[in-house]
């Protein structure tokens, strides 16, 4: 009886240890690749994370895998200052978010996007100002000349100064010069579930958050901050369909990273692994079903759009430290 | 009424039981595990479900989900490490029932029955109620989460076993703690020192695994080199089922506390941690004999284990009402459910009606499940406690790291945890409470965050929160309920007095 209970435990030990003793003269990748994701399990940047690497994980070579550990804490720090500081041998990977650039502007962090070399994009999901069905404004115009008319009267939710709902509702204000009441919560969920019960009026926030509502007629997308409308909504018109001047494009992101100074061969290899990926049935279904999208971008491609948004944020976040 | 029946009959076939029980077992396994969440369960199985055709995969989540609740009762009772907050609460009487009174037996069958109770409770209240709880959710805004929170700390009183005052010590203490990390509203980190470890706040699984096992190890150590022989413990599996006097007692904790947990479940954003308390809490007040709390009462059992297995039912009553996840395991819920084209929300009551009861009928089902695995465990579990000190005060330790890295895989964590520990040492030497630093911990970011919410809805008018009437009278309540153990003695003796001077005169 002994014998089996200390068996057992062996073997449970060795399924979670997940190490592989791993051989350098080899092939790259003759070893589980480590993904680190900053999130909690289940998460939107971790789903769309698994989801890409779930897609990719067939094409890599046999006895390898992509291995997802969640570190999480210090606003998605910790996790990825153990990308950075891991070996720079392209077994460690990371996820380059947008609060990373955000921490980065405000100078929460060292961290910078330098840091990294984009490989895949798995999620670019603009965020949408989301209001109650039954407010007296249906389209943006009318939401901004509601606001313009009834200063600090607009209640909207956002999730703490300095996350990226916050810095947008900072955009507007100084683009229409107009002021809002902002209270801060935990999560978009949360604003979503007060602009139902009637405590706030409005919100910035992911689609995902709130489509069950919008469906049942509840709540309404006013406006996407995003240059083109969404595929999930294209009845959602862009906030620069009705003011042709604005430059903020705003939307979440994820893109599997690996650090700035991995072997570009490497680097090469996996862009060749997981950029497929994106497009593959599987995971173009998870996304929808989730109600998210992204754009599959190439190396060229996601560097510009980093550096516009790093721009665009450090210009917002200057503003903030202004105050 | 014919959807319901169909649901039924879509559960009870081989291929959907088979699901059920292997969610369940699966989730009981996550659960004793230490450093195994019932968040890091379902998401390694999530994969998994998807790959199950038609509603097997959700009814595999359904298991998981119940399971891992019950599952970390064993380890809190057993070895007094809580594996996650929500079983911190059934470590009071647990523990001391176990292993004081050698009754491992007992103790793991009352809290077995708790949870199977509740369990099943919430999911015939969701059934009946779930419409109309959501409504009742929905009202709740920052007073209103904040007069709960209030409530629940005004439970520090009460579990505080030997002075008021110490535990009053105690939950300040735990609140100071919980305003360490990033201010969310203004985004300054508060006394995080410049690392980046402290800025999203202390964890609480660390502090708890730290407080309640580490600090308990130190003791065992302690004793073991101060007594000269151990003696062998040689405990007898008395039985499986509760007896009947214990069903006796335990009978109205438990409908209470199904109640309280239901009700708090439906609470977007609040958990079963809190609920377990205040589920402790009530059946200490209610109790005839409240002194035997945190000294091995069954109701101390039977009660946060009721409440926290409640939860489940509860916590699906926004997600299939509203679509709002509660905590991270309704999160990682709805994104199955969504996976499998079931999307949670109000049209899903009126368009999928078959899927909601389909929902529903499983969670009952699972906790039938969790209870056939739990009453079978027992015997096996409880052998746990025959294993003599020297032997066990390393696992435990060992568990202690195992299970506090695993979580993030963060060596700072179990620093923390060490630290936690040495601190409790002192703390239990010095005859402090352990719980009421966890609940100011636990309770310190909602009241904080909440309060401020309120002040920026009313533009600064702290009469907000009595002009609302459900957080008034939570408020009340709260209040009533942090005062009565010092004023209710004072109360007895002056009426006490009354009586005597009346037949006297």
């Amino acid at each position: 009886m002994k014998k089996r209970v200390f068996l057992a435990l062996i073997v449970t030990f060795l399924l979670f240890s997940g190490e592989v003793f791993a051989n350098g003269e080899k092939e790259y990748p003759n070893q589980n690749i480590n993904v680190i994701v900053q999130y909690s399990a289940g998460g939107g940047t971790d789903l769309s994370v698994r989801g890409v690497l779930d897609a990719a994980k067939e094409t890599l070579p046999s006895g390898t895998n992509f291995a997802v550990s969640n570190v999480t804490g210090g606003a998605g720090l910790i996790g990825l200052n153990q990308v950075v500081t891991s070996p720079s041998d392209g077994y460690t990977l990371g996820v380059l978010n947008t609060d990373l650039v955000i921490n980065y502007c405000l100078g929460r962090t060292k961290i910078s996007v330098e840091d990294f070399e984009p490989i895949a994009c798995a999620l670019i999901d603009p965020f949408v100002l989301i209001a109650a069905a039954d407010a007296p404004y249906t389209t943006f115009e009318e939401f901004i000349e509601y606001a313009k008319a009834h200063p600090n009267e607009i209640v909207i939710g956002e999730t703490g100064m300095g996350a990226a709902p916050s810095l947008a509702v900072l955009a507007i204000e100084q683009f229409f010069d107009v002021k809002f009441k902002t209270v801060s919560y935990g999560g978009s969920a949360d604003c979503v579930t007060a602009i139902v019960g009637g405590h706030i009026n409005a919100t910035i926030a992911q689609t995902v958050n709130a489509a069950s509502q919008v469906q049942a007629g509840n709540l309404r997308f006013l406006a996407s901050m995003s240059e083109e409308r969404l595929s999930t909504y294209p009845d959602v018109p862009t906030m620069k369909e009705s003011y042709a001047d604005i430059d903020f494009f705003m939307p979440g992101f994820c893109i599997i990273s690996a650090k700035a100074d991995v072997d570009p061969a490497k680097v090469e290899y996996l862009r060749n692994v997981l950029r497929p990926a994106i497009d593959s049935d599987a995971f173009q279904k998870t996304l929808k079903t989730m109600g998210m999208q992204t754009i599959n971008m190439d190396g060229a491609e996601t560097k510009a759009f980093l550096a516009d948004q790093l721009k665009l944020y450090s210009k917002l976040c200057k503003d903030i430290s202004v105050k | 009424m014919s959807a319901f029946f169909q649901a039924l009959a879509s559960v009870i076939s081989p291929a959907s039981l088979l699901s059920l029980f292997s969610g369940a077992l699966c989730g009981v396994w996550v659960g004793v595990m230490p450093g195994l969440s019932s968040v890091m369960g379902m998401s390694i199985m999530l994969p998994l479900t998807l790959s199950l055709s038609g509603s097997n995969g959700i009814m595999m989540m359904l298991g998981i989900f119940c399971g891992a609740i019950y599952g970390g009762s064993v380890t809190a009772i057993l070895l007094n490490t809580p594996g996650t907050a929500n079983s911190a609460a059934t470590c009071l009487d647990g523990n001391p029932m176990a292993i004081k009174y050698k009754q491992p037996g007992r103790a793991l069958s009352i809290s077995t029955t708790g949870s199977t109770f509740g369990g099943m409770f919430s999911s015939v209240m969701l059934l009946i109620t779930a419409p109309l709880l959501a409504k009742v959710a929905l009202k709740f805004s920052a007073p209103e989460y904040f007069a709960l929170a209030v409530f629940g700390l005004s439970v520090v009183t009460s579990v505080s076993s030997t002075s008021m005052l110490k535990g009053i010590i105690g939950a300040i203490l735990g609140l100071l703690l919980a305003t360490i990390g990033m201010d969310s509203f203004t985004g300054d980190f508060r006394l995080t020192f410049g690392t980046i470890y402290l800025s999203g706040g202390i964890s609480f699984i660390p502090v708890l695994i730290g407080l309640f096992a580490f600090s308990q190890g130190l003791i065992t150590v302690e004793e073991t080199f101060n007594k000269k022989k151990e003696e062998v413990q040689k405990t007898k599996i008395e039985r499986i089922f509760p007896s009947r006097q214990d069903i006796k007692t335990i009978f109205p904790s438990l409908v209470r506390s199904s109640l309280i947990g239901t009700l708090i479940g439906a609470i977007p954003g609040t958990g079963g941690d809190i609920a377990a308390w205040v589920g402790y809490n009530e059946a200490k007040r209610w109790s005839k004999h409240p002194e035997k709390f945190g000294d091995g009462a069954p109701d101390g059992i039977a009660a946060p284990e009721a409440a926290n297995n409640a939860i489940s039912g509860g916590a699906l009553i926004p997600l299939l009402t509203m679509g709002i996840p509660g905590d991270a395991c309704t999160a990682i819920m709805l994104g199955a459910l969504m996976m499998q084209g079931i999307s949670p929300g109000p049209l899903l009551f009126t368009e999928q009606t078959e899927k909601v009861y389909l929902i529903i009928v499983g969670l009952f089902f699972a906790n039938v499940f969790m209870a056939i695995i739990g009453f079978s465990g027992i015997k096996f579990f409880s052998k746990i406690v025959n294993v003599p000190n020297h032997l066990m005060t390393p696992i435990i330790f060992v568990f202690c790291f195992v299970g506090t890295f695993a979580i993030n895989h963060n060596i700072n964590d179990v620093y923390l945890m060490i630290i936690c520990g040495i601190l409790g040492y002192f703390i239990i030497k010095m005859e402090f409470s352990i719980p009421p630093i966890i609940l100011g911990l636990i309770l310190g970011a909602t009241i904080e965050n909440n309060y401020r919410r309120a002040m920026a809805l009313s533009d600064g008018n702290a009469w907000i929160f009595f002009q609302r009437p459900i957080s008034c009278v939570l408020l009340i309540i709260g209040i009533v309920s942090l005062f009565y153990p010092l004023f209710f003695p004072i109360i007895k003796r002056k009426l006490a007095e009354r009586k005597s001077r009346r037949i006297n005169a």
